[in-house]
């Protein structure tokens, strides 16, 4: 087995805005081994985007990494590096990329030299060394011409493009972590399935880890190895992803798996999850899913159940009679 | 490009003829007779017709109007009635003094208004800001006459510093320039804080961070230039509007420029020269404006790609 790349230990990051404090992450805790892919779902506002910034981090004012919180990779203690250190880890050894390659892209510089960048300065590269490289970079993502597209600026590149481009712009150093934050959301069925096949391909090539970011459970069971499903800030379920599908632990991914469309069958209406996820200024006293939960019992109104281990390795954070 | 910058030159000439027409026709409906003003009162009723025809008042306005246009295309703007020198060449010798002012305006703006309107949006809400938020309301507030005796008052009667007035050397454009550069300056801060503000939050600077850049380089390099291309508008208006503007801080200073030279010439009912004094700063406004949309499709590759 790999080693552990990426471990964080009960990671909390609120947001401390006017109308109150906001636990975007409550406690998670979580790890990653090389040439694995670990998926984060859940809701939108669930903490999976901040639990990746957390990592990285970049997380927005007014938010902050409280202490206690512990993020571990490569030997790292992250949270204790200095800014200085941190930004060498950055787009070198852990790389991000993310949901909207339209945007995240800077328009008024060409590819190559967004590329370049990163390797000119974690890399120590020159001018024409860097442009090489990128070429290469980009003809190893499947981008079509790399020759040409290097000194394109990112409007002239279709979305799918521009995400390939982000692909080799985050692998550019070799990095041995790849967080992805949604990375297909915004594309086309088609060039989603590409876009997977790249980061596939690198994973298994570079042995390195990657964390797929996602609310989409069809790409967690083609891409994902194991599966961490958040609900308000925290983890409810945790588990290989053939385990966890086939016979979901906790009510909530129950209620995510349910409420996919099937192709097999009459369908009727899609069984949706009752209700929405509480604000987090007034939380449920017991557990954080009771209000929408079917099977809720007394017990689940007043106390709060802790994510604990089971026989057979998987984390769910629900009472043991459900 | 070079698509661009031909429709660009191109768009010069209707914004020209557009400005020929009105000036002309705010001359001719001006209050006054013009064949009276060079003759005097004394003048009997047949010189003044005489003068009249000799001028072509009697023609049809459309006949005036291209006469005017003809002979203006020829560089050929009249003769003024004060001096009786071509306007033209009145005109000219006063532009280089307005068009200095004006530089060393749009100078002093952007050397103050960047600098302040990027510390301001990197710090939102910090003391810097207040300060930079506070000095921007000044700036534009103030009316230039005021600020123009304030500062003469201040650094010339009072200090000593510099001269009062005239044009005479660098000391001498010190304080007409800060007097007109004050309200292109604040306007410069606040669209430069904004627009700063605005990139910031965008996605690819949040990339720009994952990539381990030093907060400098994100913010100086990826984000700033970004920033700039509105600003860079901006300071292309205010830089047209300050060649215009310059007429209150002109007469103030006792700045011999192009805006003086039309007021002198209202006063004295001196049409010629008005009217050559207009068309000649409008001109060097779409001049100017001409410039600032090609330094845009410059730093602005969309633009540039669109007119490949």
């Amino acid at each position: 087995m790999a080693d552990t790349v990426l471990s964080i230990e009960n990671l909390r990051t609120h947001f401390y805005t006017r109308d109150g404090v906001v636990p975007a992450v409550d406690g998670v805790s979580l790890s990653v081994r090389g040439g694995e892919t670990l998926a984060i779902v859940g809701e939108s506002g669930c903490g999976k985007s901040v639990t990746a910034l957390s990592v990285m981090r970049l997380v927005p004012a007014p938010g902050r990494v409280l202490a206690g919180s512990r993020v571990y990779f490569a030997g790292l203690d992250l949270l204790a590096l200095s800014e200085r250190e941190m930004r060498t880890v950055r787009g070198n050894k852990a790389a991000m990329i993310f949901q909207e390659p339209l945007t995240s892209l800077n328009p008024v510089f060409t590819i190559g030299r967004q590329i370049g960048e990163s390797l000119r300065l974690h890399k120590g590269l020159g001018k024409k060394a860097a442009r090489e490289k990128s070429v290469e970079l980009l003809a190893r993502v499947g981008m079509p011409q790399p020759e040409r597209i290097v000194d394109e600026y990112p409007h002239a590149l279709s979305g799918g493009m521009r995400q390939r481009a982000m692909i080799a712009m985050a692998l550019s150093c070799g990095p041995r972590l790849l967080i992805a934050d949604e990375p297909t959301t915004a594309l086309d069925v088609t060039v989603q399935a590409q876009i997977l096949e790249v980061i596939r391909e690198l994973r298994d090539g570079s042995g390195m880890a990657v964390m797929l970011i996602t609310h989409n459970l069809g790409l967690v069971a083609e891409m994902a190895g194991r599966v961490a499903v958040m609900y308000a800030g925290k983890i409810v379920e945790q588990g290989e992803v053939s385990a966890v599908f086939d016979s979901p632990g906790h009510p909530y991914t129950e209620g995510l798996l349910n409420s996919l469309p099937r192709l097999t069958g009459r369908t009727e209406r899609l069984p949706a999850i009752p209700g929405v996820v509480p604000h987090p200024a007034c939380l449920p006293a017991g557990c954080l899913f009771e209000p929408r939960c079917a099977k809720a019992a007394e017990r689940c109104r007043v106390e709060r159940p802790e994510l604990l281990l089971r026989p057979d390795g998987r984390q769910i954070s629900c009472w043991p009679q459900n | 490009m070079r698509r661009y910058v031909v429709r660009r030159v191109l768009l010069v000439i209707p914004v020209m003829l557009g400005v020929s027409l009105i000036v002309f026709l705010l001359m001719h409906f001006t209050p006054g007779d013009p064949a009276l003003l060079m003759l005097g009162e004394r003048a009997t009723e047949e010189q003044l017709q005489l003068l009249r025809q000799e001028m072509g008042l009697l023609e049809p306005l459309p006949v005036q109007y291209a006469r005017f246009l003809g002979a203006a295309l020829q560089g050929d703007l009249g003769r003024s009635y004060r001096s009786g020198r071509p306007v033209m060449t009145e005109v000219l010798s006063r532009l280089p003094a307005t068009a200095e002012l004006a530089v060393a305006a749009v100078v002093i703006a952007v050397l103050i208004g960047v600098p302040v309107g990027v510390l301001s949006a990197v710090k939102q809400y910090s003391l810097l800001d207040n300060a930079g938020m506070l000095l921007a309301l000044l700036g534009a507030s103030l009316p230039s006459f005021w600020l123009g005796l304030m500062l003469m008052l201040l650094f010339a009667v009072n200090l000593g510093w510099l001269p009062p007035s005239g044009r005479d050397g660098l000391s001498s454009l010190v304080l007409p320039a800060l007097t007109l550069g004050a309200g292109a300056a604040a306007l410069i801060t606040r669209m430069t804080r904004s627009s700063m503000l605005e990139v910031i939050n965008q996605d690819y600077v949040r990339t720009a961070r994952a990539k381990g850049l030093p907060e400098k380089t994100v913010i100086y390099s990826h984000a700033f230039r970004n920033a700039l291309l509105p600003v860079v508008t901006v300071i292309g208006l205010q830089f047209g509007a300050l060649l215009g503007g310059a007429v209150i801080t002109e007469t103030v200073f006792a700045w011999p420029g192009a805006g003086r030279l039309a007021v002198e010439a209202i006063r004295a009912k001196d049409y010629p020269v008005v009217q050559g004094a207009v068309l000649m700063l409008a001109f060097a406004f779409a001049i100017v404006n001409l410039l600032v949309d090609l330094l845009y499709a410059f730093l602005n590759p969309r633009i540039r790609a669109r007119y490949k």
